[in-house]
């Protein structure tokens, strides 16, 4: 069941008169959400920081700021005001600059910002989103419940306490490389469901013991990340896995996703359903690299695409593409030295828990090289281990800054169908 | 200009809906599939077109005529559907397709916060009418493939207002028998509206089959959807039709879009509807391709489901939307089946033997060669 949603909204200004006003709204918000002093207290320093930051390039313009009781975490959206009327309506000034400390005080905020955080990313107007979890309780000493093999049993959206249960054997049972960190915290679990991040699905027996389960996720609107499915003690031939997937594809074949991707596939994923989109590179605790594997199924036909590619991708493309029997016609571009505008501005989402950092191009520009190298150079100095570009095979520009990624380090790594306007590229920093 | 605030604008229940997107015409699938020719085995079809009586009367159709408005309500092939079924005129309407009359009853019948019931995985055009006119779809599980009359009568409430039922039911081929949907319209107590769906009726050969015209003097509250898309092969004319009591008909012509099916679409469903001959032709043709199909799944070791109608579901040890794009790479276009909640299954429409016959050639070929990733 999805609770009620709750936001606040302070309309102010750009300006370090309402330095203080603004950060008591986000703070008192916080609380009122339920966020505890000393998490309410980091997203406040984080918000100190967007806000001189924001300041320092949109000095008095009007800010909106809205707040988001996200059940199990809270958001904050600082807002600009674009003008339709001047192209391009909210390209700033100048770039985020040079990211070395001491360089661009103003630009290292974003970055020292992220540190307080979980999660922030650049909005389309130039504003800036933070997303602050609230702090669960551990899951505990975690303990095998064993569950007796079950020929007959039914799968469906569990009760809480039977999700709590679900969520402790899945950590007992499979290590962590198996499921997300959230799993560490049953009750956290129970709010993401709850507030509609996490679908779940588990099967039970007569006796109401859950013997598997799987769990899935919404990112963007054509996309579900699905994690498992998690089986407790069960032989593969009464089709408890099968079931769980199916139950996963019935659940989500009508809605507006186009494919669906497992991100943690166990190793009772059954065969048949999925196929294999790729790899990409994780760091792992221990420093060393290990190979995640993505598994894709497409939820709808495939209509075919026409995609950008420039030549430097073009055979990268045509592999992939052949290997996903994708039907693809892609149009080459055509460097021809046309005049660029003097700044590019690239959308950076970070996220803590996972150590990772997706750069997308916003708008391009002449100084794309050096704001993509800053960019690079300092969240390498903050500790993110995981660095991706994601590109759009829709917009020309954005092809256009590949051979300037191969340059910088950056390897195609997944082509993701329909990921955006039309195929999404991920590229990851290869050092 | 800006661009409307669509947020405010839009009612939450169209912001979800997903559009459904046709298929690109087959010269564009076949320039992006790289192949020289395209079996289209999606559509369930009819491989012989239009009967011969309504190809001549598509031949002869005046190009002037196309500046004249049609028979607003249909009125000829009214008459004789009258006379076909010994009913009124007035107890039958006349659609763009028997979408459009899915649509008609709805709108005639429900207001907000009333739901619909159906079956999870049956033509997905009741749930979807439902779902985009801001009403409930409540959906129930097949039982055998087939629809659960006891559980849809479990799921009314006081704001039920139509069970639709696919008779025979679009993928699985199941049907009710004349005696399963009388005792299933008495439950009803005709407190609500029951929709029967024959669009394959004519492809039925079981004898117990219902008569559901004549069931229309018993049942008021019964409505039956009827097409000449499918066994009389005016797909792309669009028209379909409604069949029900004068009373119930009368309330539900008043949702109904005048001059919606065009001229050419009646005089060809006027003349198909006296052509036997090619209702038997095409019989034939299902019996004798689909015991082709289904003698060549079993020695593949496929799992298939076949009832009535044109169509035949498959399992296939892999994923259907894959299996779509790799069969369509080889130049047959088959419906996958995860968007009907059938994952892993696809529905093949029956055609001519040269079709079926490259429709197992293709599906051999990919399940046959090991795919060229590792998939799971």
């Amino acid at each position: 069941m999805e609770r009620a949603h709750r936001e606040t909204r302070l309309a102010t200004h750009l300006d370090m008169t309402y330095f203080s006003l603004t950060m008591s709204f986000i703070e008192e918000s916080a609380a009122a959400f339920g966020m505890e002093a000393q998490d309410a207290g980091r997203l406040r320093l984080a918000s100190e920081e967007i806000f001189t930051y924001l300041a320092e390039y949109r000095k008095g313009e009007a800010l909106s700021v809205e707040t988001e009781d996200g059940c199990y975490y809270v958001g904050v959206k600082f807002l600009l005001h674009a003008d339709p009327d001047s192209p391009p309506p909210h390209l700033p000034e100048r770039g985020p600059g040079p990211l070395e400390p001491g360089d661009d005080l103003a630009s290292m905020g974003l970055i020292i910002a992220s540190r307080f955080v979980d999660r922030l990313h650049m909005l389309e107007d130039g504003g800036v989103g933070l997303v602050k979890e609230k702090t669960y309780p551990e899951a505990g000493t975690l303990v095998r419940t064993p569950v007796p093999a079950l020929a007959r049993f039914h799968v469906a959206a569990p009760e809480n306490e039977a999700l709590k249960h679900f969520v402790r054997q899945v950590a007992a049972y499979y290590g962590p490389q198996f499921f997300p960190v959230d799993f560490c915290f049953p009750g956290k679990v129970v709010d993401m469901v709850a507030q509609g991040q996490y679908r779940v699905l588990v099967a039970t027996g007569g006796g109401a013991e859950v013997a598997g389960g799987i769990m899935w996720r919404t990112e963007g609107a054509r996309l579900i990340e699905a994690f498992g499915p998690y089986l407790f003690d069960q032989p593969p031939q009464y089709g408890m896995s099968e079931a769980l997937v199916d139950g996963l594809l019935m659940e989500i074949a009508k809605t507006e996703a186009f494919c669906v991707t497992d991100i943690y596939p166990t190793p009772e994923l059954p065969h048949g359903y999925f196929e294999l989109l790729g790899s990409i590179d994780r760091i792992k605790p221990d420093g060393l690299r290990e190979a995640r594997l993505f598994y894709y199924r497409q939820l709808k036909e495939d209509p075919g695409l026409s995609v950008w590619a420039h030549p430097d991708l073009v055979s990268f493309l045509e592999q992939e593409y052949e290997r996903l029997f994708l039907a693809r016609h892609i149009r080459v571009t055509t460097g021809g030295g046309e005049a660029r505008p003097a700044h590019a501005f690239f959308s950076l989402r970070f996220d803590r828990v996972l150590s990772s950092a997706i750069l997308r191009l916003l708008w391009d520009g002449a100084d794309a090289r050096e704001v993509l190298e800053n960019h690079v150079k300092s969240l390498r100095a903050e500790g993110f281990s995981d660095i991706f570009f994601e590109m759009d095979l829709a917009h020309t520009r954005e092809v256009d800054l590949t051979p300037l990624l191969f340059r910088q380090g950056f390897a195609p790594r997944l082509v993701f169908p329909h990921g955006g306007g039309a195929d999404m590229v991920a590229f990851q920093y290869q050092g | 200009m800006p661009l409307p605030d669509l947020a405010s604008l839009v009612p939450a229940h169209i912001r979800k809906f997903e559009p459904y997107i046709p298929s690109n015409p087959d010269r564009v699938l076949m320039n992006l599939y790289g192949c020289d020719h395209l079996w289209r085995l999606n559509n369930n079809e009819n491989p012989f077109g239009p009967p011969p009586s309504a190809r001549e009367v598509i031949r002869r159709f005046e190009p002037a005529e196309a500046g004249l408005y049609p028979s607003g309500d249909s009125y000829y092939l009214r008459q004789k559907l009258a006379e076909k079924y010994s009913l009124h005129p007035d107890q039958f309407l006349v659609g763009n397709g028997a979408n459009e009359v899915i649509a008609f009853v709805i709108k005639a019948f429900c207001r907000e916060g009333d739901n619909i019931i159906t079956a999870d995985k049956t033509f997905a055009v009741y749930e979807w009418v439902a779902a985009f006119s801001g009403f409930r779809a409540r959906l129930t599980p097949l039982k055998d493939f087939g629809f659960d009359g006891e559980a849809m009568l479990g799921q009314v409430d006081e704001r039920t207002k139509i069970l639709f039922v696919c008779n025979p039911n679009n993928p699985t081929g199941t049907y009710w028998s004349e005696e399963k949907l009388r005792r299933f319209l008495t439950r009803t107590e005709g407190r609500r509206i029951v929709v029967v769906d024959e669009a394959y009726c004519e492809f039925v050969e079981g004898p117990d089959f219902p008569d559901s015209m004549s069931l229309l003097k018993e049942f008021p509250n019964l409505v039956v959807f009827r097409t000449f898309s499918k066994m009389y092969g005016l797909a792309g004319l669009r028209i379909g039709y409604l069949a029900g009591s004068r009373e119930v008909v009368d309330i539900i012509r008043r949702t109904r879009v005048v001059y919606s099916v065009n001229r050419l679409a009646q005089d060809a469903a006027l003349a198909a509807m006296g052509d036997h001959g090619h209702i038997e032709r095409t019989r034939e043709l299902v019996r004798v391709e689909k015991g082709y199909l289904t003698a060549e799944l079993a020695s593949m070791g496929l799992t298939t489901q076949s009832g009535e109608g044109c169509f035949i579901m498959v399992k296939l040890p892999m994923s259907d939307t894959l299996a779509y794009r790799r069969l369509m790479s080889r130049g047959v276009m088959i419906r996958s089946m995860t968007g009907f909640r059938f994952p892993n299954w696809i529905r093949v429409s029956i055609a001519q033997h040269e079709a079926m016959e490259a429709f197992i050639g293709a599906l051999r070929y990919i399940l046959g060669e090991r795919p060229g990733h590792e998939g799971r």
